[in-house]
C-alpha cells in the first residue's frame, strides 16, 4: 500500500503528473541551485512512519532530475551532531546557517500535513498532504508547493499494479 | 528486492503511459527501500551497509556512475559501526565524484582525522 505512495511522490517530483497551474518559477530559475539539502521533515500527522518514508523516498526522484542531493542519512547524522534531532527544530534554524554548514545551494523543507489510510471494508484509501518549501542559500524562498495526493489500491495485493497505473494517470 | 523491481517497473510504465518517459540517470540498487527499512528497524542498517557495498562493487564492475550520495551514505554507516578509516575513504570518494559535496566532505574528513589523531596521542 505504502509503495504506491512512493510512486505518487516519485511521479510528482519527476514531473510526470500533469500540473494545470503554471507556477512562477523565476525565483527558482534565478537561484539555479545545483545542490539541494533535504532536511528531516516536520510531521503533523500521527503516522510515526511517514517521516521515514518521505526522507528515504525524496532523494531518488530529485537526483534523477540532475541535482546533487546531499545524502539524507549522512545529513541527518551531521545535524544530530549539531544537536538537531527534531524536524521542528531543524526547520526553525536560519536556512543560511544550515546551507553554510553543508555548503548547499538550496534547502528543501517538507511538512507532512496529512497521512491517512482509510480502511473501508475491502478497499483502502490513502490520502497524503505535503507542503514543500525550497530556500536558497541566502535565505530566500525560491519555491513552495502544497500537494494533496490520493490513492485507492485494490485490496488484492497480487493484482494491484495495474490499478496503481490507472490511478496515477488521473493526476 | 523483487517487489522493488516491480515498483520500478510500475513507475516507469506509468510514466510512459503518462506521456513523459523519464530515463533514469542512475542505478540506485534499492537505496530507498534499504534506508527506509533501516529507519524502521535500526538492526537493518547493517543489511544496508552490505547492500551498498555490493551495489558499489557492481557499479564498478559494470562501469556505471554511482548515484549522488551513495559513497557518503556507506561512509556514514561505516562510521556508525566504528570504522573511521573506511568512512574517510568513502567520504573521499564522494568528494572526488561530486564537486558539489566538497565543502561538506572536506569538513567531515578533517574532523574525523582530527578525532583519530587525538585518540592516537592520548596516553594509553
Amino acid at each position: 500500500m505504502k509503495k504506491a505512495v512512493w510512486i505518487l511522490i516519485a511521479a510528482f517530483l519527476t514531473g510526470c503528473v500533469a500540473q494545470p497551474v503554471k507556477k512562477d518559477m523565476s525565483a527558482f530559475q534565478a537561484a539555479a541551485p545545483r545542490s539541494i539539502l533535504v532536511v528531516p521533515t516536520v510531521n503533523k500527522t500521527l503516522d510515526v512512519d511517514a517521516p521515514n518514508y518521505v526522507l528515504s523516498t525524496l532523494p531518488v526522484p530529485l537526483a534523477e532530475k540532475g541535482y546533487y542531493i546531499f545524502p539524507v542519512n549522512t545529513a541527518k547524522m551531521v545535524l544530530e551532531q549539531e544537536g538537531l534531532y527534531e524536524g521542528e527544530r531543524i526547520h526553525e534554524q536560519a536556512p543560511a546557517t544550515l546551507a553554510k554548514l553543508f555548503d548547499a545551494d538550496a534547502i528543501l523543507y517538507v511538512t507532512i500535513n496529512r497521512w491517512d489510510a482509510q480502511y473501508i471494508l475491502i478497499t483502502t484509501k490513502v490520502t497524503v498532504e505535503f507542503e514543500y518549501r525550497m530556500v536558497s542559500r541566502d535565505g530566500t524562498e525560491i519555491w513552495s508547493e502544497s500537494k494533496r495526493m490520493q490513492w485507492q489500491p485494490d485490496s488484492n495485493s497480487s493484482g494491484t499494479n495495474q490499478n496503481i497505473e490507472l490511478n496515477l494517470l488521473r493526476y | 528486492m523483487r517487489s522493488l523491481g516491480k515498483l520500478a517497473m510500475t513507475a516507469s510504465a506509468a510514466a510512459m503511459l503518462g506521456g513523459c518517459a523519464a530515463p533514469s540517470l542512475y542505478n540506485w540498487g534499492g537505496y530507498e527501500s534499504m534506508l527506509y527499512a533501516g529507519y524502521k528497524d535500526p538492526a537493518k542498517m547493517e543489511a544496508m551497509r552490505l547492500g551498498l557495498e555490493a551495489h558499489i562493487a557492481d557499479l564498478e564492475n559494470t562501469r556505471q556512475k554511482a548515484p549522488p550520495g551513495i559513497y557518503a551514505e556507506l561512509g556514514t554507516l561505516y562510521l556508525q559501526s566504528g570504522s573511521s578509516d573506511k568512512a574517510v575513504a568513502m567520504y573521499t570518494r564522494e568528494r572526488n565524484a561530486w564537486p558539489e559535496s566538497k565543502g561538506l566532505m572536506d569538513a567531515m574528513i578533517r574532523n574525523l582525522e582530527k578525532r583519530e589523531q587525538i585518540k592516537s596521542e592520548a596516553p594509553k
